[in-house]
C-alpha cells in the first residue's frame, strides 16, 4: 500500500476534527489521543504491522506512523 | 499455564448490575465535546450506554442481590456451599476483605473456604480457575465464585477522556461443582507483569500515599491511566496466542465452537481480535453497547444479559477470552449446555 492510502485510512481510522497530515505531531495534536493512538494500532495489526510497541510509541508524526507499513 | 480439569460443572450463572442507564452522547454533549468526537467514541469503542449502580451501592451490594436467586433456582442451600471466591478491585475496605463482610449476609457457613483475589478484567476466568483446583483436588464440592468492579465515571486525567464512555458497573455470580460426567474445563492464563504500567491507577494506595511529596490536603485522584497502543499491542498478540493454544490444546478448530465470549473491552477490539483468531464476527459478539466495560464483571454479565440471544450455547463449547490490567491474559474453555443462565438482575 502507499503511503498516500495508508495515510487516508489512518486518518479514516482517527477520524479527526482538524486535518491531519503527514507532518502532524502526535503530542500536540487533541484529536490523537489514547484512543484515537489505541484504534490506530488496531488498524496497523489489522493491516500486518509486526514491529515492537516501543517503535510505534516512539513515532513523533503521523507520517512517521505511516512509514511503518508503508 | 496451560491445564485440563475433568468432572467439573459449571452449574449457573447470573449477572446483576444497577438501574442507572447513562448516555453516552448525553454525557459528551455535557462535557463539551464536539459531536464529530462523540461519534468517534461511540463508533469505535461501541458503547451507547454505560449501566451504572447508584450510590452508595456497591459491589458487595451486587453480590448480595445475586447470589440469592442464582442458589434458590439451583436448589442450593448457602451453608452447602464449601468455598467463595470473590474477586474485585473495588472492594468496600482494604480490610478486612470483601468475603468476610459479604459472609454473614449471604449466609456461608462458618467451615466456608473464603478466598479473595484481586484481578481486573480476567477476574472472572481466573475465579473459574481456582474454583475448578479445589474441586478437582477433591477439596471442595460446590463452590461460589464472584466477580464484580464499580468502574463507572469517577474523573480522569487529560488525554483519558475515553475512559469516562466506556466503564460500568456489574458483577457475575456462577456456582461450580464436581459432577464426575462433566465435560473437561480447559484454561490457559498467562501473566505480563513487565507490562504493569499499561493500565494503571497511580495514586490509588500506598506507592502514592507512601510518597515523600504526598500531601493530605490535596489528594489528587486521577484514575485509571490507561496506554491504548500498548494495550492494543497486548491484546491482539497475546490474547491472540491464548485462544490459539487454548483450542490447540483441546484438540478444537474455531468452528466448533459456539462462541467466544470477549470481556467486552470495546467493539473495535474484539472485531479485530476475532478476525486474527479465525473467528466470525457472530462467534465473538459485541454484547455491551448498553452496558458498558464491567472489568471482572463482563463476561457473566454479557451471558446473563444475552443468553436469549445466544442460541448456540446449548448447542457445542464456549470459549471465554479474558484480558486485561496485569497485563493478563486468561481464557477457559467450558460447555454451558447444561449450565443454568438466569436474566440479569438490574439493583435500584
Amino acid at each position: 500500500m502507499d503511503r498516500a492510502q495508508v495515510l487516508k485510512e489512518i486518518i479514516e481510522v482517527v477520524d479527526p476534527l482538524d486535518e491531519l497530515g503527514e507532518d502532524t505531531v502526535i503530542s500536540e495534536n487533541d484529536d490523537l489521543d489514547s484512543l484515537a493512538l489505541f484504534n490506530v494500532m488496531v488498524y496497523l495489526r489489522q493491516h500486518g504491522y509486526q514491529g515492537e510497541v516501543k517503535e510505534f510509541s516512539s513515532c513523533k508524526t503521523l507520517g512517521d506512523i505511516v512509514s511503518l507499513i508503508a | 499455564m496451560l491445564r485440563r480439569f475433568d468432572g467439573v460443572s459449571v452449574d449457573g450463572i447470573i449477572g446483576a448490575s444497577g438501574t442507572e442507564l447513562i448516555d453516552i452522547a448525553l454525557m459528551c454533549e455535557r462535557l463539551g465535546y464536539e459531536p464529530q468526537k462523540t461519534r468517534r467514541f461511540i463508533k469505535s469503542l461501541g458503547f451507547e450506554q454505560v449501566r451504572l449502580l447508584r450510590r452508595p451501592q456497591t459491589v458487595s451490594d451486587l453480590a448480595q442481590a445475586a447470589v440469592p436467586p442464582l442458589l434458590e433456582a439451583l436448589k442450593l442451600e448457602p451453608d452447602s456451599l464449601d468455598a467463595f471466591i470473590f474477586v474485585t478491585q473495588s472492594q468496600d475496605y482494604i480490610v478486612p476483605a470483601p468475603t468476610y463482610c459479604l459472609q454473614q449476609p449471604l449466609g456461608l457457613s462458618e467451615e466456608v473456604l473464603m478466598l479473595d483475589l484481586v484481578q481486573g478484567c480476567t477476574g472472572f476466568v481466573y475465579g473459574l480457575f481456582y474454583a475448578a483446583t479445589l474441586l478437582c483436588s477433591g477439596v471442595c464440592n460446590k463452590v461460589l465464585v464472584c466477580a464484580g468492579d464499580t468502574s463507572g465515571y469517577d474523573g480522569r486525567q487529560k488525554g483519558q477522556e475515553a475512559n469516562d464512555l466506556l466503564f460500568g458497573d456489574g458483577l457475575g455470580a456462577a456456582v461450580l461443582s464436581r459432577r464426575p460426567d462433566a465435560a473437561g474445563l480447559w484454561f490457559s492464563l498467562q501473566s505480563h507483569g513487565a507490562l504493569h504500567d499499561v493500565i494503571i491507577e497511580p495514586n490509588g494506595r500506598s506507592k502514592y500515599k507512601r510518597s515523600l511529596d504526598y500531601d493530605q490536603g490535596h489528594i489528587e485522584d486521577t484514575g485509571t491511566f490507561i496506554d491504548g497502543p500498548r494495550l492494543a499491542d497486548y491484546v491482539l498478540n497475546s490474547g491472540k496466542a491464548d485462544v490459539l493454544r487454548l483450542l490447540e490444546a483441546a484438540g478444537l478448530k474455531s468452528t466448533a465452537l459456539s462462541y467466544c465470549i470477549a470481556h467486552q473491552a470495546n467493539k473495535t477490539l474484539l472485531k479485530a481480535l476475532a478476525g486474527l483468531c479465525a473467528l466470525t464476527p457472530e462467534q465473538m459478539p459485541f454484547l455491551a453497547a448498553h452496558t458498558g466495560n464491567t472489568s471482572s464483571a463482563s463476561i457473566p454479565l454479557s451471558l446473563s444479559e444475552s443468553s436469549q440471544s445466544l442460541p448456540k450455547l446449548k448447542e457445542a463449547p464456549a470459549l471465554l477470552c479474558s484480558f486485561g490490567v496485569g497485563m493478563a491474559v486468561a481464557s477457559a474453555l467450558v460447555d454451558l449446555r447444561r449450565t443454568l443462565i438466569l436474566p440479569a438482575l438490574y439493583l435500584d
